[in-house]
């Protein structure tokens, strides 16, 4: 199998279509699932955001110092679009967490919910940390760098996210 | 200690593990990334004379084929048996030119076929009309399978299965007439 290097290495030299696309089809899905967490699940902006990443990551790509693997530092370019594209969009969720948090509970009548969504309720920063940190695993710096926050603030948030979704996980531990 | 030190427990570090890591976009989104690439000029666009000859020549067979059914004596069978034969024997720029030389005797056939008056043996039109159809998707099934990524070539196939099933919900099968020489 032709390694990312040598791949990466055609898009850059030549821009070779056949590269791109076996670059594509091999880190797409996982880029199209972490779009999807970050942008609570909607398939059309996460396809936007993917899109996104390529043309962001092929412009990019001859600066690319391959001090992580290809994989993380695209993973750490969708964090960036998703950003952008929440902002863009003004999906600010006007609910604060303590609503989300009780209306869930309520809805839920004590029974947890599973991970998945518990992460797709978490307002948007909390997520992105979230799912950036503990399911694709980069680290307080990559994600400081995508998501251009401090390193102290994506601890801070992550720190939050955890409780927030352990809150939506576990509501009677968290009424008592 | 960090005020921020939280560590998941296991269980929850299980359950992370346990997340799907994958998950399919559309088809179509790949198509439209290499096209914004392609009008970004980041990439460059694929070399179109490499196309596998087997294939083109497959494509050709089925043109050449139903091309002389279409025009009768335009194409002996014998002719067609000689350019299959050539098709598989020579190299891909003949078999290329093979597509070129059968699809424009297609693209006459038809063009002669439009110039008889609808009035005149329009049973006869009516089946030429038909053998040309027929011809034409499966050009374009082989021309799907020539170049899968293609969204023009799969647009043209949806439009003509469209077409062929909704003509076979209307017509019943005593109405189609094709007879195949």
């Amino acid at each position: 199998m032709t390694s990312d290097r040598d791949l990466v290495d055609g898009v850059v030299r030549d821009g070779n279509e056949r590269a791109f696309r076996e670059l594509y089809r091999r880190h797409t899905p996982r880029l199209y699932l972490t779009a999807l967490r970050l942008l609570g699940q909607s398939p059309m902006d996460a396809e936007d955001a993917v899109q996104e990443t390529w043309i962001r990551a092929v412009r990019e790509m001859g600066r690319f110092r391959w001090e992580s693997s290809l994989g993380t530092w695209l993973i750490a370019i969708v964090g960036n679009v998703a950003r952008d594209q929440l902002r863009s969009a003004r999906r600010r969720e006007a609910r604060d967490l303590a609503t989300v948090v009780e209306l869930e509970v309520e809805h839920h009548q004590g029974v947890g919910i599973d991970l998945e969504r518990a992460i797709a309720l978490l307002p948007e920063g909390y997520r992105a940390v979230l799912v950036l940190h503990d399911v694709e695993g980069l680290t307080h710096e990559e994600i400081g760098a995508a998501l251009g926050i401090a390193p102290g603030t994506s601890k801070s948030q992550l720190f939050g996210a955890r409780r927030s979704m352990r809150a939506l996980l576990n509501p009677m531990r968290n009424e008592g | 200690m960090m005020p921020y030190d939280d560590d998941l427990t296991p269980v929850e570090l299980q359950a992370f593990e346990e997340l799907a890591r994958r998950h399919e976009p559309s088809q179509l989104l790949e198509e439209r990334t290499v096209r914004a690439l392609l009008a970004e000029g980041l990439l460059r666009p694929r070399a179109r004379r490499t196309l596998p000859w087997v294939v083109a020549a497959a494509a050709a067979s089925v043109v050449l084929y139903l091309g002389g059914v279409a025009t009768g004596q335009w194409l002996s069978s014998r002719q067609a048996t000689e350019m299959i034969s050539t098709m598989e024997q020579n190299h891909a720029l003949e078999a290329a030119a093979l597509v070129q030389q059968t699809g424009s005797a297609y693209s006459q056939a038809i063009a002669a076929l439009a110039q008889i008056p609808t009035s005149a043996d329009s049973q006869d039109v009516s089946q030429g009309r038909e053998v040309a159809l027929t011809a034409l998707y499966s050009a374009a099934n082989e021309l799907v399978r020539l170049t899968p990524d293609d969204p023009v070539v799969v647009r043209i196939l949806q439009v003509l299965d469209h077409d062929r099933t909704e003509s076979d919900t209307v017509q019943s099968p005593a109405t189609r007439r094709v007879i195949w020489f």
